[in-house]
């Protein structure tokens, strides 16, 4: 079979599996663990090489092709990964919920360091740390992003979005900005 | 054994933060050691292994005389210089032919461990150059019952998949779905766990593919997944286990406090599927409520009323008959 007709022909087979026992999937390690019994006939044949390989890679596909079928179920986020990896700024991602299967640690829980003398004195007083300066951006919501308070193209020196209407200016006078400087109509006694 | 090292400066200090308990650990890192017998072709099963744990995997190239089962006091030295909580160490014996020693640390002491001995092996070299990119993530799976039933078989699986599973991340990269490490073992699993008899037990065959997906016809969003054998492939047999003693076990399962879910009070589901929640409103004095401010409940004429609907009415006269009484004050009707 030529190479395009095999592809063709692949993309005829089923995308679904089916177990008589349902298969249980840890999606946060990427992990199924499937129950069913295997066929012992073929697994025990000790001359068949090829046919336990052949039995064992179609079991393969089963579970990749079930786990594959699940990933794509999750919800999917585009955009960058909030981490700042600069290199993985598009593409598709899924969000992958946490791993079920408990595995042991490899260190004790943590323990609480005991609090230092000054530390247990505040706490006593009811002493907190002065509220430091948050820096100079800030969050707007209108914009959807982070602006500068103050500074070169900072949001305190923004044009208001909504003036009022000037009867005087509207009627056709000058502009404001235009009568500034000018000692215009100044009359001098 | 280890003399306390105080952080000399700000890099030392990180690194001994690093290797300091935390709420959410790093990943486990392993180590391949070599027993005084071991034979090249377990050294090349563990390089193959290795190479699947990339980078979280450091290899030594000495032979060590160790005997795991009987003394694994250097085994721990070892985890605790190179801060590795996982051990693969390589054996070979007339007894135990070409036997691979799995062991896990907890707090830099054995937990568990268990022998595999490898009865085919078959090289990554050997099967078609398939190569994933390092430390991608793997998809695995555990085929067979006695996976759930005995509980060495259990050991294993977790062994396994502590091994194998890599970096715990969150947002998945569908590109990133490139294999599929594939643990099966037959049986049907009711082999009594105290008949000693290790022979009888069913091999476990650890496979490794190399996934292809190609755009299904029967469904759009769903591919059809195809498989082709990147190797190693290995057939172990089950030896020798030494169980976590229980009381490490339960210190190891222990979740911190930090992760472990809160109920949210006060927040229900009720039984359409709405998320329903109680706000806690005190008591209102309804003699003292102001209602002089709440234009709402002015009077208004009849003429008023025509397009609202007869509900309304209703309320209105609910709210005024309650109030109006007890003031007897003359509303000014606009």
């Amino acid at each position: 079979m030529s190479e395009s007709m095999k592809i063709q022909s692949i993309g005829d087979r089923p995308v679904t599996v089916e177990r008589a026992i349902p298969v249980t999937y840890d999606l946060g390690n990427l992990t199924m663990y499937d129950t069913n019994m295997m066929d012992s006939q073929i697994m025990s044949s000790t001359g068949e090489e090829e046919a336990k390989e052949a039995y064992l890679q179609s079991l393969a596909r089963d579970s990749a092709q079930l786990l594959v079928n699940q990933i794509l179920a999750l919800p999917v986020v585009t955009g960058g990964r909030t981490g700042g990896d600069v290199n993985h700024n598009d593409g598709v991602f899924v969000k992958l919920p946490d791993p079920t299967t408990q595995l042991p640690r490899e260190k004790p829980v943590p323990v609480p360091k005991p609090l230092t003398k000054w530390e247990k004195f505040a706490k006593q007083k009811g002493i907190t740390p002065k509220a430091r300066n948050t820096g100079n951006m800030v969050y707007d919501e209108a914009k959807g992003e982070w602006v500068k308070k103050w500074g070169y193209k900072g949001k305190n020196q923004e044009e208001p979005w909504l003036v009022e209407v000037d009867e005087k200016a509207e009627s056709g006078g000058t502009a404001e900005s235009e009568n500034k400087g000018k000692g215009k109509n100044k009359s001098r006694k | 054994m280890m003399r306390i090292v105080k952080p000399r400066n700000a890099r030392s200090k990180r690194a001994m933060d690093s290797r300091a308990p935390k709420v959410v650990e790093n990943t486990k890192t392993a180590l391949t050691v070599r027993g005084s017998t071991c034979s090249v072709l377990v050294q090349n099963a563990m390089t193959d292994i290795a190479a699947y744990k990339q980078p979280d995997i450091k290899k030594f190239q000495k032979k060590n005389e160790i005997r795991p089962f009987e003394d694994a006091s250097s085994l721990e030295f070892f985890s605790q210089k190179n801060d590795a909580s996982l051990i693969i160490f390589g054996s070979n014996s007339k007894k135990r032919p070409n036997t691979l020693t799995w062991l896990r640390t907890f707090n830099y002491q054995v937990l568990d461990m268990f022998e595999l001995k490898v009865l085919n092996y078959k090289a990554m070299s050997e099967f078609k150059k398939l190569t994933v990119n390092v430390g991608m993530k793997p998809m695995i799976s555990f085929i067979g019952p006695i996976f759930d039933s005995h509980p060495h078989y259990q050991m294993v699986k977790s062994m396994f998949l502590d091994f194998f599973r890599g970096e715990q991340i969150s947002m998945l990269d569908l590109a990133g779905l490139q294999y599929i490490i594939s643990v099966t073992a037959s049986g049907d699993g009711n082999i009594s766990v105290y008949s000693g008899d290790t022979s009888n037990l069913p091999p476990i065959n650890f496979r490794v593919y190399k996934i292809k997906t190609y755009k299904s016809k029967k469904q759009d969003k769903v591919p059809r997944v195809e498989l082709e054998e990147m190797g190693p492939r290995l057939d172990f047999q089950l030896g020798r286990v030494r169980e976590a003693d229980p009381d490490m076990m339960k210190q190891a399962m222990k979740i911190p406090k930090e992760l472990q879910p809160k109920a949210k009070k006060n927040v229900e589901t009720d039984l359409l599927g709405d998320k329903v929640a109680t706000i806690h409103v005190g008591k209102q004095d309804l003699m003292k409520l102001q209602t002089r401010k709440m234009k709402g409940l002015k009077k208004r004429s009849k003429d008023e009323f025509e397009g609202q609907g007869g509900v309304d009415d209703e309320i209105e006269d609910v709210i005024v008959s309650d109030e109006e009484q007890p003031k007897k004050r003359k509303r000014h009707i606009k």
